[in-house]
């Protein structure tokens, strides 16, 4: 199995595996661009914060769920949310505000949600989904049901108190839930190092007796092998573990930071060093899987179904005003 | 062909100065290439491509002031041209669009002026009404209050004022 850029043997992922993978990863980058664009256009109000670099992370995790299991993140929430298998269209329109998006247009980048997909959100509260996501997993526990929820936080999350009180009742009741801290290295304009007595996250389990492991978070099969062994972990009953990715984000924290903590060297360093997608493309190349033409015609198939995201999202009408009052309490 | 328009790098923003330009017309781009700079009058800040292709013109000269948001700046031909519209297979026929520019809720606040309700005392007699999106509103408010004080500014998501 070939080896990429340097890094240690990634485990073994057949041709189709890494195609997918491939296929996924620049699906999230490519939307991402689109949404940056359509943010400069002035059609995205609100928030909007971009998950280019990430890639490898929730694709390689996804890749290692079961249909059914849950997902619940932050507010850097797109990639996520296409890796569960939902629509660039519907989340894109979303992002523009339109009715045809997750939310009917009123909820916007960090409020999309969808029960098919068992994807449970897009969370502006830093911190508060990992509350969320050990109540789910409690709750899968009480239904003895067998799904596994991931939790996603960031590395400034992991400062938040409620996050600690979460480690605790799911060791303690060994709930089905997996902890994932995405360190890119900054909190809006806070390097971990100004902000974190102990910078290694994935051993801030252990006082809980939550097991941590550190994993290439730019490296889609490294993430795919860290997670199925914890999810079998967590599903077999054994309780929660805690992965901490080391990845990186490239763009500002959101649309509007011009990104003055950190040098252009480093981020440029980072790009070219680390690129998740083009380590899988170097994965594919040089196990002769597919060649550069090929990867070719999937970039097009990519662009084209994002393109058409960008059409859907600002054709699809603003909510009607009778909207103002609905959705906003369920039927029980 | 592709028009890249002056994007808006904050929701306040209404137009800015291409600092730099870091293309020059014939050169080939790719997604994620940063292309120009542009500065506006709380940061600087670095435009990315987001279509392949070859630079054919470019519309602003470095140095240009004062230029609005969605005004096209440079044209881009080539690679990103009309991949062979596959995509019927996919979504709902959606009528083909490359990203002209757009009319986006930033136009103008059309003419369409509602009459102002007569019972609120708070609004001056003769008050003009506008009706705009939420969205707008909000965008102008905060922006009028960037121009009315230079400490208010917005950075990631919060308003601040230091
Ligand atoms: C409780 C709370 N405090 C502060 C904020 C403001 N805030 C928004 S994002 C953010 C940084 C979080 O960084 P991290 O967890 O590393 O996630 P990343 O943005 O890197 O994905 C902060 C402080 C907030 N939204 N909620
Ligand atoms: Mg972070």
């Amino acid at each position: 199995m070939a080896k990429g850029n340097g890094k240690q043997a990634s485990a073994e992922a057949s041709k189709d595996e890494l195609l997918q993978y491939y296929r996924d990863m620049l699906l999230i980058r490519r939307f991402e661009e689109r949404a940056g664009q359509l943010y400069g256009m002035g059609l995205i109000g609100g928030f909007c914060h971009l998950y280019i670099g990430q890639e490898a992370v929730v694709v390689g995790m996804q890749a290692a769920l079961r249909e059914g299991d849950q997902v619940i993140t932050a507010y850097r929430d797109h990639g996520h949310m296409l890796a569960a298998g939902m629509t660039a269209n519907g989340v894109m329109a979303e992002l523009t505000g339109r009715s045809g998006g997750y939310s009917r247009g009123k909820g916007g980048s960090m409020h999309m949600f969808s029960i098919e997909k068992a994807f449970y959100g897009g969370h502006g509260i830093v911190g508060a989904q990992v509350s969320l996501g050990t109540g789910l997993a409690f709750a899968n526990k009480y239904r003895k049901d067998g799904k596994v929820c991931l939790t996603y936080f960031g590395d400034g999350a992991a400062n938040q108190g409620q996050v600690y009180e979460s480690f605790n009742l799911a060791a303690l009741w060994k709930l089905p839930v997996l902890y994932i801290v995405e360190n890119n290295q900054y909190a809006m304009g806070t390097s971990i190092q100004r902000s974190s007595s102990e910078t290694h996250l994935h051993k801030r389990g252990v006082s809980f007796n939550i097991p941590g492991e550190e994993v290439d978070g730019m490296d889609v099969v490294a993430v795919r092998e860290a997670g199925k062994r914890a999810v079998e972990r967590a599903r077999s009953g054994e309780g929660p573990m805690l992965l901490e990715m080391k990845t990186y984000r490239y763009r500002g924290h959101s649309m509007s930071d011009p990104a003055k903590y950190r040098t252009k060297e480093e981020v440029e360093e980072q790009k070219a060093k680390r690129d998740p997608i083009d380590h899988v493309k170097k994965l594919i190349i040089d196990a002769g899987y597919a060649s550069e033409d090929e990867l070719k015609n999937i970039d097009r198939e990519i662009r084209s179904i994002v393109t058409d995201s960008a059409t859907f999202a600002q054709k699809s009408p603003e909510p009607d005003p009778s909207e103002l009052m609905t959705d906003i309490y369920i039927e029980a | 062909m592709t028009q890249i328009l002056m994007p808006a790098l904050s929701p306040t923003m209404e137009e800015g100065n291409l600092t730099k330009w870091l293309v020059k017309v014939g050169d080939t781009i790719e997604p994620g290439q940063v292309i120009a700079e542009i500065e506006t009058d709380k940061a600087t800040m670095e435009v990315e491509a987001v279509d392949e292709g070859t630079v054919t013109e470019l519309l602003v000269e470095e140095g240009a002031q004062g230029v609005k948001v969605n005004t096209p700046i440079a044209v881009l031909s080539g690679e990103g041209e009309a991949p062979a519209p596959k995509q019927s297979a996919k979504q709902p026929a959606q009528a083909e669009m490359r990203q002209e520019p757009v009319k986006t809720a930033r136009a103008e606040p059309s003419a369409a002026s509602v009459a102002a309700p007569q019972s609120d005392p708070e609004i001056p007699a003769g008050t003009q009404m506008l009706k705009i999106t939420v969205r707008d509103a909000l965008r102008d408010a905060m922006a009028e209050e960037m121009r009315a004080d230079d400490r208010v500014f917005v950075m990631g998501e919060e308003v601040a004022v230091v």
